[in-house]
C-alpha cells in the first residue's frame, strides 16, 4: 500500500516518503523526467506546470527534484534547486539569481574545498545595481555547476504569482535570455494559470516553455487515489460520482478519501474549512478578475454546483442565453470553466477551480447545504447501509465535541441529512434513540472533563487558560437545555466570575456573577442554590475592592438572608464567609465597633465548628477584629485575643492557608507583646513556633513580616537571625537574614536580587529604630 | 530514418536540428562572400535555430570564428557593447586586444579573467563602458574581431528587441531621445559592418521583426546595409519526414497517413506548429495510454489543443503583430478582412474586398491604410496567398483559429450597411 497522502505540504515529505506516496500524475511526472534527461545539449527545453490549486503542482515539481537525486544518472548531472512555494522576496531579476543563489547554499553541504556559498550570498546581497547583482549571482552559480559537471535545475513554484509581483519590467526578458542562452541552467515552473508573461506575444516568457496543463484526474487516476489514502477500493459504480464531487482535484480527493478512512463528518467539515481559509484571499482575487457579466454567469454555475447546461445557467443567472453562452465561452478561454459534459448541442458546464466552489457554497447563505447534499448523495452511493449506520454512531460520540466557527452547524447538518437518508430508514427508530443517550453521556463526560480542566489550570495558576477553558463550556453549554446543561451553566459561570477576580478584572467578574443571580437566582434545585450563593459571596470582595463597601454590606445581608432560610450545612459556610466579609466592608467603612461585633458574631456562630472551611472564616473573622483592636490600642484585648487565636487554631494542621497564616500572625503579634512585658523567654517561643509553621502550607503575611522585623529590633539582629536559620523558614526569609547579617557587620553573599530586597528591608529596619527612638524620646520628655 | 528528439520551445542544433539545408547553404554563401544578412521569417520559423546551427557548422569547418550574441537583456548601446565583448572571449587573438582595451575596468581582475564566468565578464566589463564611450569601446571590441586570425561571424539575436526598448518609454511611446540613441547605435553598427566587411559578418535575427519598428521611428534606412533572407515554412516533404522521425523516437505509431492528415490540417508547415501538434499528440496518446494514433486522435488533438486555450496563445502573436505593422485603424481594418476570409471557409473574395474597400473609406479616420497597402502587407506577412481573384488563408490552423476567435458575432461585410462619407 502507497504511503500515507498528506493534505497540502509534499514540501514537508522526506525523497523516500514523496516516493512511496506518488501514485497519480505518473505520465506526467515522466514526461518532465524525460524531458530533464533531454537536457544535454547547447540549449535546454524548459517547463511549466499549469494547474489550479490542488491539482498536484508542487508534488509533481517535488517528485521531479526527488528523482533527480535518485537516478544516479540524473544526480550525476543534475543539481535540484527548490524555490520555495512564495519566492515574496524577488521583484528583479538580480533578486532572483540572489534567491537562486541563497537556496543553493542551504541545500547543498559545504564542502572544505568548496567555497562558502552563504557567505558569497551575503556578499552579493549588499549590490544595489540589479543587473549587476544578476550576473553576480549567475557567476556564483555557474561557478558551482562547473565544479560540480552539473547543470542546476531551478523548480520554481507559482511563477505567475513570481511576475506578478515583479517591479521590474525587463526581468523577463533578462531571464528568457539567460534560459535561452545558459545550458547550465533549466527552468521546471508552475503556475495556477495561464498568465500574460508566458502568453503575449510582446512579452519576454512567451513561448519559452513546454507547457504542461494538469487535467483533472480521471476516473482511474481518482480510484488509485483514494485507494492510496482511505486503504479500499471504491466501487466502480461511484467512482463517477466522487469525480463529480472533487472535479477530479487530488487535493479535494484526498480530503474526501480521508473521511472514507476516519469516517469524521467532523474532521471533513473543519478540513475543508481549512482549506477555504488559506485561499481565501487568492478566491477573492480570481473572481475580482473577472468582468462584470462573466462573474455573474462564473457565480450562477458554483451556486448551481453541478454540471449545468447553458439554459440552466442563464436562467439562474437571469441573462438570455446568447449572453450566458458568449460568457461562458470567454470563461472557457480563460481556463475558468470547462465542459464535463452532456452532447454538442447540449454542453454541461463545471468550475474548474472545484476548490473554488466549496469556497463560495460555504460563504454563501443555503450554499452550505448544497455541500452537504452532494456528500450524503456520495455517502449514499458510497457506503453500504450497515456502513452508514457505523458511521451515525460514532458521529454521535462525537456530537458535543468543541464547537468551533462555522463546523459545528456545518456537522449538525451534515449529520441530520445522513439520519434522514432513505437507506437508514430502517435504522431510524433505533439510531434517534442512541443519539440521545449518547448525547447526554457524552455531555456529561465533556462538562466533568472541562470542569476537572478548569481546576487544574487555576491550581497550576494558569488563570487566563482556565479563563478561556470556563468560556468554552459556558458557550457549550449556554443554550442547551438538557438536565446536565442546568447543572453545569451555573457552575461554569462562576468559576469564571471567580477567575475573574482573580485576574483583577472586577467589573468583568461582577457582571458575570450578576448574570448568575439574574438567570438562576429563582432555582430551587440545590446545586443552582448553591452556585448563586458563590455568586454572591463572591461578589462581596469584589465590591469592596472597587471601594463600594457599602454595595458590599448589601450583599453580604442578602447572602445571610438567602442561606439561612434553608439553614442547610452546606450553606452555612455562605454565612460564615458573608459575616466575615461584611467585618470587612465595615472596617473599610471606618466603623470598628461594627467590625467587633460582626467578627464576634463569627466566632459565636462558627467559633465551635471544626469544619476547615468554617474555620478558615473565624480565622478571617479574628484578623480582621485583631487588626481593629491594634489600630484602636487596645493591647490587653489584642493579646486574649491573640491567646484565643492560637488555643484554637494551633493544634490543627487545617489545609487552609488562611488559618494558617492568621495562627501565624497571631504568634508573631503576641511575641511582640510578650516582648514588651520583659518575658524574653515565652517571646523567643513564639517566635520559634511562628517560625515553624512558615513554609509551604503557610506563606509570609505581609503583617507577618512586618511582626518579624519589629521583632529583629525588640530581640536583635544576632539572635533573630539565629532563630531563622534554626527554622524551616531560612530560605523563605533570606532577605531578612541577609539584611540582618549585614547589620551584624558580616557580607553574605547572596543572588543580586536578594541583596536588593534586603537593603530595602535594612532601610525599614532603620525607620523602625529612628521611630522608636523618636518615641522613647517623646515619653522621655 | 533516424529519430529526431522533441524540440520543445528553446532553440536547437547538431542532431535535434531538422532539414533547411538549403538555407544553411545560402547562409553560408552569404558568410563566404562577406553579405550582412537579415533572417526575416515568421515567428516559431526556426530562425535562432538555423542560425545556432549555421554557426556550428561553420565553426567545425574551421575557416571562421563565431560569436553569437543575444540582446534580449541589453539596454542600451554599452550593454550591448558589453555584451559582445564577453561573448567574443574564445575569440583567440581578439580577446588578448579586448582585454587590454578593458585593461581599466578589469582592474585586479585582468589577470584571472580568463578563469571568470561569462556572467562575471560582463559585469567587469560593463563597467568600463559608459554612455560618453560606447562607441570608441565597440570600435575597439569590433577592431579587435577584424583583426583576429580567421574572419568572424557576429550574429546578433534579438537586436529588433534592444532597438524597441531604447526606443521607447515605460509607457511604449517613442521618445526623442530613444530616436537619436537607437539613430547613433545602428549607425554605427551600419558603419562597422561596412568598415570590416570580409573580417566581420554580421547575421541579425529576432523574434520581432525588426523592419516594422525601424518603420514606425522613421530610421528604415539602417536596416539597408543587410540582405534580407526570408525564413520560408517546410514543405509537406519536410513536415512527413519530420514527424516520422519523431515517432520513432518517441516510439508512437504514426502512420503515413495521419501525418498526411495533420500536414494537411495545417496547411502552412511552419516548424514549430508541426511539432507541437506531434508533441500534443504524442502527450494526448501518453495519458491515455496508447501508442498508435489514427485520424480520430489528429481530430481530436487538434480541436483540444492546437484550437484550444494553449493554441490560442501560441497563434496570439499573429493577431498582435498587425497592431505592430499597421497600427490601430489599419490592424481594425485587417481585422475584418481577416475574418470575413475565416468565415468563408477561408478565402477572401475579390468581391468582398472592393466591398471592403468602400467600407473602410466610409468608416476612415485622418490617416487611413490603403486597403491595397492592407493586402500587401497581410501578403508578405504570410497570412493570406492569391487565389483566383481573391485571396485565402495560407494556415489552416490559423485560419480555424481566426474564425474560433473572431467568427463568433462577426457581420459579414454583405450584411453591414455601408456608411458614405460626406
Amino acid at each position: 500500500m502507497a504511503a500515507p497522502v498528506r493534505k497540502y505540504n509534499p514540501g514537508f515529505l522526506t525523497d523516500d516518503e514523496l516516493v512511496a506516496s506518488f501514485c497519480i500524475r505518473t505520465t506526467e511526472f515522466e514526461m518532465l523526467l524525460e524531458a530533464l534527461r533531454e537536457c544535454t545539449g547547447p540549449a535546454n527545453q524548459h517547463q511549466i506546470v499549469i494547474g489550479p490549486r490542488g491539482s498536484g503542482k508542487t508534488t509533481l515539481l517535488l517528485r521531479v527534484a526527488a528523482e533527480a537525486r535518485r537516478d544516479p544518472a540524473l544526480a550525476a548531472r543534475c543539481f535540484p534547486i527548490v524555490f520555495a512555494e512564495e519566492s515574496y522576496e524577488v521583484s528583479t531579476a538580480g533578486e532572483f539569481w540572489l534567491e537562486c543563489l541563497t537556496l543553493l547554499a542551504a541545500q547543498t553541504p559545504h564542502g572544505d574545498d568548496e567555497p562558502d556559498l552563504h557567505r558569497t550570498a551575503e556578499e552579493l546581497r549588499a549590490i544595489r545595481d540589479d543587473r549587476a547583482l544578476a550576473d553576480r549571482c549567475l557567476g556564483a552559480l555557474m561557478d558551482f555547476a562547473d565544479r560540480h559537471d552539473q547543470r542546476l535545475l531551478l523548480l520554481v513554484e507559482n511563477l505567475n504569482m513570481l511576475f506578478r509581483d515583479m517591479t521590474d519590467r525587463d526581468a523577463g526578458w533578462r531571464l528568457r535570455k539567460v534560459l535561452q542562452t545558459e545550458p547550465r541552467i533549466i527552468l521546471f515552473a508552475s503556475a495556477t494559470s495561464r498568465f500574460r508573461e508566458i502568453d503575449h506575444p510582446e512579452h519576454a516568457l512567451y513561448d519559452l516553455f513546454r507547457i504542461r496543463t494538469l487535467r483533472p484526474l480521471d476516473t482511474r487516476q481518482c480510484e488509485i487515489l483514494w485507494n492510496a489514502v482511505a486503504g479500499r477500493t471504491p466501487p466502480t459504480a461511484t467512482i463517477r460520482s466522487l469525480e463529480i464531487l472533487t472535479g477530479g482535484n487530488p487535493r479535494l480527493l484526498a480530503i474526501v478519501a480521508r473521511f472514507g478512512a476516519a469516517r469524521s463528518f467532523r474532521q471533513l467539515m473543519a478540513d475543508l474549512l481549512d482549506l477555504v481559509d488559506d485561499h481565501t484571499e487568492y478566491f477573492k482575487s480570481h473572481v475580482d478578475s473577472l468582468a462584470a457579466q462573466e462573474r455573474r454567469v462564473y457565480l450562477a454555475l458554483a451556486a448551481l454546483w453541478k454540471p449545468a447546461t447553458t439554459r440552466e445557467i442563464a436562467d439562474h443567472a437571469r441573462l438570455d442565453t446568447n449572453t450566458c453562452s458568449a460568457q461562458l465561452a470567454r470563461l472557457g478561454a480563460h481556463g475558468a470553466v470547462q465542459v464535463t459534459g452532456g452532447s454538442a448541442r447540449r454542453k454541461q458546464y463545471y468550475l474548474t477551480e472545484r476548490l473554488y466552489n466549496i469556497y463560495y457554497l460555504l460563504r454563501r447563505q443555503r450554499g452550505p447545504d448544497r455541500l452537504v447534499e452532494a456528500l450524503i448523495r456520495f455517502m449514499e452511493s458510497y457506503y453500504s447501509p450497515d456502513d452508514l449506520k457505523e458511521i451515525a454512531v460514532s458521529e454521535f460520540d462525537r456530537l458535543v465535541e468543541d464547537p468551533d466557527g462555522l463546523i459545528q452547524p456545518l456537522y449538525q447538518n451534515a449529520l441530520e441529512e445522513l439520519l434522514a437518508s432513505p437507506i437508514l430508514a430502517p435504522h431510524r427508530e433505533e439510531l434517534e434513540a442512541m443519539r440521545r443517550n449518547s448525547t447526554q453521556d457524552r455531555e456529561a463526560q465533556l462538562a466533568a472533563e472541562l470542569l476537572k480542566e478548569v481546576y487544574a489550570l487555576v491550581a497550576e495558576g494558569r488563570m487566563e487558560d482556565a479563563l478561556a477553558t470556563c468560556d468554552k463550556l459556558a458557550r457549550r453549554f449556554a443554550d442547551s437545555k438538557s438536565p446536565i446543561a442546568v447543572r453545569v451553566l451555573p457552575t461554569a459561570l462562576v468559576l469564571q466570575g471567580t477567575i475573574l477576580s482573580r485576574l483583577d478584572r472586577l467589573e468583568d467578574a461582577l457582571a458575570v456573577l450578576d448574570l448568575v443571580v439574574e438567570r438562576f437566582g429563582d432555582s430551587l434545585t440545590p446545586t443552582t442554590r448553591r452556585a448563586v450563593a458563590i455568586a454572591l459571596v463572591n461578589k462581596a470582595p469584589a465590591l469592596i475592592m472597587l471601594n463600594r463597601p457599602k454595595d458590599a454590606l448589601a450583599v453580604c445581608s442578602q447572602v445571610v438572608a438567602r442561606c439561612q432560610a434553608g439553614e442547610t450545612p452546606k450553606l452555612n459556610e455562605f454565612v460564615a464567609q458573608a459575616l466575615a466579609i461584611k467585618g470587612i466592608a465595615l472596617r473599610a467603612l471606618k466603623r470598628p465597633k461594627d467590625v467587633l461585633a460582626a467578627c464576634d458574631e463569627v466566632v459565636r456562630r462558627f467559633g465551635a465548628s471544626e469544619t476547615p472551611i468554617l474555620s478558615e472564616w473565624v480565622a478571617i473573622a479574628f484578623m480582621n477584629k485583631l487588626a481593629v483592636l491594634k489600630t484602636l490600642n487596645r493591647p490587653r484585648e489584642a493579646l486574649a485575643a491573640y491567646d484565643d487565636v492560637v488555643g484554637r487554631f494551633a493544634r490543627f494542621d487545617f489545609p487552609h492557608a488562611q488559618v494558617g497564616i492568621v495562627v501565624t500572625e497571631a504568634l508573631l503579634e503576641r511575641a511582640t507583646a510578650i516582648f514588651a512585658t520583659g518575658d524574653r523567654c515565652a517571646c523567643e517561643r513564639d517566635v520559634q513556633e511562628a517560625l515553624s509553621r512558615l513554609g509551604d502550607k503557610t506563606p509570609l503575611s505581609l503583617l507577618s513580616m512586618g511582626a518579624l522585623m519589629e521583632l529583629s529590633v525588640d530581640i536583635g539582629p544576632q539572635r533573630m537571625s539565629e532563630l531563622i536559620r534554626e527554622s524551616p523558614a531560612q530560605d523563605l526569609l533570606l532577605p531578612l537574614t541577609t539584611a540582618l547579617e549585614r547589620e551584624l557587620g558580616n557580607e553574605p553573599r547572596v543572588a543580586l536580587e536578594v541583596e536588593e530586597v534586603a537593603q530595602d528591608i535594612r532601610r525599614q529596619l532603620k525607620g523602625m529604630r529612628e521611630k522608636r527612638e523618636e518615641r522613647a524620646t517623646q515619653l522621655g520628655n | 530514418m533516424a529519430g529526431l528528439k522533441k524540440a520543445g520551445s528553446n532553440w536547437v542544433d547538431g542532431e535535434s536540428f531538422f532539414d533547411r539545408e538549403a538555407e544553411l547553404d545560402v547562409l553560408r554563401e552569404r558568410v563566404r562572400n562577406g553579405t550582412h544578412t537579415l533572417l526575416t521569417a515568421q515567428r516559431r520559423m526556426g530562425k535562432t535555430s538555423l542560425v545556432r546551427e549555421s554557426l556550428r557548422r561553420l565553426r567545425v569547418e574551421g575557416d571562421f570564428e563565431t560569436v553569437f550574441v543575444d540582446l534580449e537583456a541589453a539596454d542600451s548601446a554599452a550593454d550591448a557593447v558589453a555584451e559582445i565583448g564577453s561573448q567574443a572571449r574564445h575569440v583567440q587573438g581578439a580577446w588578448r586586444r579586448i582585454k587590454s582595451g578593458f585593461s581599466n575596468a578589469l582592474g585586479e581582475a585582468l589577470d584571472r579573467v580568463d578563469t571568470l564566468d561569462v556572467h562575471e565578464v560582463r559585469v567587469k566589463l560593463r563597467a568600463g563602458v559608459d554612455a560618453g564611450d560606447w562607441r570608441q569601446k565597440g570600435d575597439e571590441v569590433c577592431a579587435a574581431l577584424a583583426t583576429a586570425g580567421r574572419p568572424v561571424v557576429l550574429a546578433v539575436d534579438e537586436l529588433p528587441i534592444l532597438v524597441n526598448r531604447m526606443l521607447k518609454d515605460a509607457a511604449y511611446h517613442i521618445t526623442a531621445d530613444g530616436s537619436r540613441n537607437v539613430d547613433a547605435f545602428l549607425s554605427w553598427l551600419r558603419r562597422t559592418g561596412q568598415e570590416h566587411r570580409g573580417r566581420l559578418c554580421l547575421i541579425v535575427s529576432g523574434s520581432v521583426g525588426l523592419e516594422p519598428i525601424l518603420r514606425q521611428a522613421g530610421l528604415s534606412a539602417h536596416a539597408n546595409i543587410f540582405s534580407p533572407l526570408q525564413l520560408r515554412p517546410w514543405t509537406e516533404q519536410t513536415a512527413l519526414d519530420c514527424l516520422a522521425a519523431l515517432a520513432e523516437n518517441c516510439s508512437l505509431d504514426l502512420p503515413l497517413a495521419v501525418r498526411q492528415d495533420m500536414c494537411r490540417r495545417l496547411r502552412c508547415l511552419v516548424p514549430h506548429h508541426v511539432q507541437r501538434f506531434f508533441d500534443s499528440l504524442d502527450e494526448d496518446l501518453r495519458l491515455a495510454g496508447r501508442r498508435r494514433a489514427a485520424t480520430a486522435d489528429v481530430e481530436r488533438v487538434y480541436r483540444n489543443e492546437m484550437l484550444g486555450v494553449r493554441g490560442q496563445a501560441d497563434l496570439d502573436h499573429y493577431e498582435n503583430r498587425l497592431k505592430l505593422v499597421l497600427g490601430l485603424e489599419g490592424y481594425r481594418d485587417a481585422l475584418d478582412l481577416l475574418t470575413e476570409a475565416a468565415v468563408h471557409d477561408g478565402v477572401l473574395a475579390a468581391d468582398a474586398i472592393a466591398r471592403y474597400a468602400e467600407f473602410f473609406r466610409a468608416r476612415a479616420a485622418d490617416d487611413p491604410v490603403s486597403t491595397d497597402d492592407l493586402l500587401r502587407v497581410l501578403e508578405h506577412d504570410g497570412y493570406i496567398e492569391p487565389h483566383g481573384e481573391g485571396y485565402r488563408f495560407v494556415s489552416a490552423l490559423l485560419e480555424d483559429w481566426w474564425r474560433a476567435r473572431h467568427g463568433r458575432h462577426f457581420l459579414p461585410i454583405e450584411r453591414r450597411p455601408v456608411r458614405r462619407g460626406d
